[in-house]
């Protein structure tokens, strides 16, 4: 595989031996309703191109007519997997834009909830990748894990995926009690769980041989398509926004970042276990640290942000979610831009996928971490 | 990486870049903001000779783009495209690189940077697909959100819906 | 009791048999029908283990994910589930898509279907409970398990759609190289008993089962036979998360009823086989031929859907590779080493 940055669409010629295979919309496999169109040859595949805009439901023209608080049940909606990291991306972006000064507690508690979501989204990630490999047992056990995360975001905010918990100024609601020890319990069961399914995949001879080597994608190419998150890491550049460029109260945590070699898909799968063990770590600091104070501060009635400009970033599960938000001094934005990791990422499928065989693009999409409401929006 | 600072290791590195860029670009007009963040206005004509100029500024390369996103400045009778660029993997340089074109619909049109940034592939054509800019130089200049047979581009300030409103089935549509 | 009721039947099959032998006509008609009748049997036995089979499959992989599988359809543990199922699936539209291949599309899960069921002649249940003890019964075994390649390709061909196709090939190219390691560790247990027949190679194992003489030979047998029941490690025909269904991705109702309870007798038959080579048939103390024949058989099952419910599926290309480049030569040192311990012993 010769290493390239160019940009290559599917060519519309098809050769003799070559056929277009089309793996639509409604497929078991895709995370979703994206389509991909990939030009086989037998199996090798010689062209990949996703579609997308399926689930586009012009969020960002909505935003335009909606006052700022009342865009953050909106923001729940685009990356459904880890919805309290989107609100947290759109409500530091606000905060910022507005020179609104969040207590101390409110930025301890969103740390608390992101890494916890950050856990139930890489345990997703998980139980998709062994389905999508033809194991189906692990999907099982790591929704059973994920139960625990749901109950406590029950707890929290009353629902079990779109939560609307972050508000501008801070967070909706204080732990409730019994809140703490169930974390703390979490905290107990989960490293013997990522052991075992660690165990389940990283030892497991047809899973190396299923990962090891397929996507390769090295750390110019990364740069270079503006891969985020574990997929930039898994190619060897050490960069993470919640270490680098710090938000919320992640400043005064001290975490690992780990980093892969190959960019392939086992080195996402190391990338993101890493990451379960060092979202553990940060809830225990996050829980043992929580200073006392308010949650919320009194944000006035009627918010408008000043005229100008911003972009702000968040470190997400899937990668780095952007919100440029464009203000004319209004009570709504002007024009509020969500940079979605996953839309970015799948322009690099291409590059990915070519030369591989139809099963690896499988498996490339379940180590992507795609999801199709971001990709959308 | 020191994350302590950064916006006063921004201003250092934004500085840099607008020295750089008064000297080779004389068209463009540079802002440099309290938090380090360093804006470009550029006309189109210096669009990617600017970009290549970031993308191998010394030390620290502006070789990331995060974001590419349109805005529709109905008033001025403007778009304007904003390209969110960093440096990678010490995100101390910071730089919005902007471009302006005319609104009218066939007018609107700016110099395609997929050439200096490949991840800009996927963002231009959504800019397209949501704002009618055509990107000159774009590899797959087709739209990606909307339908190919879509008409129109929504995010537009003056955008009418031109389907036809949705019929309701009845019971009578699946009798045969 | 249930000694006296069988002798007096078998007394009454003898003076039948010697009634009959007097006339041509009545000794074939006498042997037809006596055939019939036990191919009927074998036919009521697949069926009813098939169901049986389909509900220890919900059951057993519901508790290894920590679920408990079908629990209300029959209380208890959903026993009715399986006769619900196959009633839903009855009672579907028979639905021909209009691009198909119609003869090859009707025609294939008939074909895979009988190649399952062709496998219950031989297979040895008890003393002298089999259908037909034929001489060259590994043989017949081994022509018998490849009808189901032509089926597939019947079934993806026919469907006319690119998916089938792929699955369809993948399958065919599976089955045919799985099928030379297999035969060739079931020659190695041919050599060890000296005989092709499959009554004869259980008695052969009356001192010794064969898997504590050729544990290498059951170890290629066991991956071969994961690819001849498509089964994950191995089931790239159907895979499901990739290719949605694979080759009978068009098929619905009756016609996925066939394919989907082939594949259950399938497995039933070749996990028998797998017993009678290499885990003593129907032998074993205090309990009738039948019962163990029974136990071991579903023993086996439960180990391949054990494994089925762990293992993630492999790449076409690993598959071919791992059949072609360490299976065969396995089996080829397994079959070498296994004749010179019988020229030698």
């Amino acid at each position: 595989m010769t290493e390239t940055t160019e940009f290559r669409p599917v060519p519309s010629d098809l050769g003799e031996h070559e056929l277009l295979v089309n793996m639509g919309p409604s497929h078991p496999s895709t995370h979703g309703v994206l389509r991909v169109v990939l030009r086989v040859d037998g199996e090798k595949i010689v062209g990949t191109e996703p579609d997308v805009g399926f689930l586009h439901r012009c969020i960002e023209k909505i935003c335009e007519g909606w006052t700022y608080p009342q865009i953050v049940p909106l923001t729940d909606r685009t990356d459904y997997l880890s919805p309290m990291t989107c609100e947290l991306a759109y409500v530091t972006a606000v905060e910022k834009m507005a020179g609104i000064e969040v207590p101390e507690r409110a930025h301890w508690l969103r740390v608390l909830m992101a890494e916890l979501q950050r856990i139930a989204s890489h345990l997703v990630w998980f139980g998709s990748l062994g389905n999508d490999l033809g194991a189906t047992s692990p999907f099982i056990y790591a929704l059973r894990e994920r139960e625990h995360v749901m109950d406590l975001f029950e707890a929290i905010s009353g629902a079990r995926l779109t939560y609307s918990y972050m508000r501008i100024g801070g967070v909706r609601k204080d732990l409730v009690p019994g809140f703490a020890d169930k974390a703390r319990a979490f905290l107990k069961l989960m490293p013997g769980r990522i052991r075992e399914y660690e165990n389940l995949f990283m030892k497991n001879a047809i899973f190396l041989a299923r990962s090891k080597g397929v996507g390769k994608f090295s750390a110019h190419q990364a740069i270079a398509y503006g891969a985020s998150g574990p997929v930039l890491r898994a190619s060897g550049v050490d960069f993470d926004i919640r270490r680098d460029e710090p938000y919320a109260a992640y400043a005064r945590f001290k975490f690992d970042v780990p980093l892969g070699e190959n960019g392939d898909v086992y080195d996402r799968a190391v990338c993101r276990f890493g990451e379960l063990r060092a979202s553990l770590d940060i809830i225990g600091q996050a829980l043992d640290g929580l200073p006392e104070g308010d949650v919320l501060v009194k944000a006035p009635k009627v918010l408008k942000l000043p005229a100008g400009d911003a972009y702000s970033r968040v470190e997400s599960p899937r990668g780095e979610v952007g919100l440029y938000i464009v203000s004319d001094g209004g009570t709504s934005p002007y024009r509020l831009k969500w940079r979605a990791p996953s839309f970015v990422h799948l322009e690099s499928l291409a590059l990915m996928c070519d030369g591989y065989m139809v099963a690896d693009v499988v498996a490339n999409i379940a180590a992507l971490d795609i999801v199709l409401g971001e990709v959308d929006r | 990486m020191n994350a302590t600072n950064l916006p006063a290791r921004r201003t250092v590195a934004g500085e840099a870049i607008q020295n750089l860029l008064a000297s080779r670009v004389p068209s463009a007009r540079t802002t440099l903001r309290p938090d380090g963040e360093l804006e470009v206005r550029v006309p189109a004509t210096a669009l990617v000779a600017t970009a290549r100029l970031l993308a191998a500024a010394e030390p620290l390369a502006l070789n990331y783009l995060s974001c590419v996103s349109g805005v529709d400045w109905l008033e001025r009778g403007r778009i304007e495209v904003v390209y969110t660029l960093h440096s990678m993997p010490d995100p101390a340089a910071k730089v919005s690189l902007r471009v302006e074109t005319d609104r009218e619909l066939g007018r609107a049109g700016v110099p395609s940077l997929t050439s200096v940034w490949p991840t800009a592939g996927y963002q231009e054509r959504e800019v397209f697909d949501l704002f009618g800019v055509k990107f000159e130089g774009h590899p797959d200049p087709r739209r990606i959100l909307l339908g190919e047979s879509f008409v129109g581009h929504p995010l537009r300030k003056d955008f009418v819906d031109q389907r036809p409103p949705h019929r309701r089935v009845t019971r009578e549509d699946y009798q045969p | 009791m249930l000694t006296q009721l069988g002798d007096y039947l078998q007394r009454l099959f003898d003076q039948v048999h010697l009634a009959a032998s007097g006339s041509p006509f009545w000794h074939g008609a006498f042997s037809l029908g006596w055939g019939l009748a036990k191919f009927v049997a074998v036919i009521l036995f697949m069926i009813l283990n098939t169901l049986i089979l389909v509900w220890l499959e919900r059951k057993l992989s519901a508790r290894i994910q920590t679920r408990l599988g079908p629990m209300r359809t029959g209380r208890p543990h959903g026993w009715l589930q399986l006769i619900a199922d196959t009633l839903k699936l009855l009672s579907k539209e028979d639905v021909v898509p209009r691009a198909v291949d119609r003869p090859l599309f009707i025609i294939a899960p008939v074909v895979v279907f009988s190649s399952s069921i062709l496998i219950y002649v031989v297979v040895p249940m008890g003393g002298r409970a089999i259908v037909a003890d034929l001489d060259i019964g590994m043989l017949y075994l081994a022509a018998a398990t490849s009808f189901t390649i032509i089926g597939l390709l019947m079934a993806g061909w026919g469907s006319n759609s690119k998916w089938s196709l792929l699955g369809a090939m993948r399958g065919a190219a599976m089955l045919i190289s799985y099928e030379v390691p297999m035969v060739i560790s079931v020659i190695a247990v041919v050599m060890l008993s000296g005989t092709l027949s499959t009554n004869g190679i259980v008695a052969a194992q009356s001192h010794l089962w064969h898997v504590l003489v050729q544990p290498l030979g059951f170890l290629v047998f066991l991956a071969a036979l994961f690819a001849e029941l498509n089964r994950v490690p191995f089931d790239l025909a159907e895979a499901e998360s990739e290719l949605v269904a694979g080759f009978n991705v068009e098929y619905s109702g009756l016609r996925f009823a066939f394919f989907f309870l082939a594949e259950y007798t399938n497995l039933l038959a070749l996990a028998a086989i797998g017993v009678t080579l290499y885990f003593g048939g129907w032998q074993g103390p205090w309990l009738p031929p039948f019962a163990w024949f029974l136990i071991k058989t579903y023993a086996f099952v439960m180990l391949v859907m054990w494994i089925r419910w762990t293992l993630p599926r492999v790449r076409v290309d690993q598959l071919l590779a791992f059949g072609w480049k360490v299976l065969l030569p396995v089996s080829l040192v397994n079959l070498l080493a296994t004749g010179l311990y019988v020229l030698l012993a």
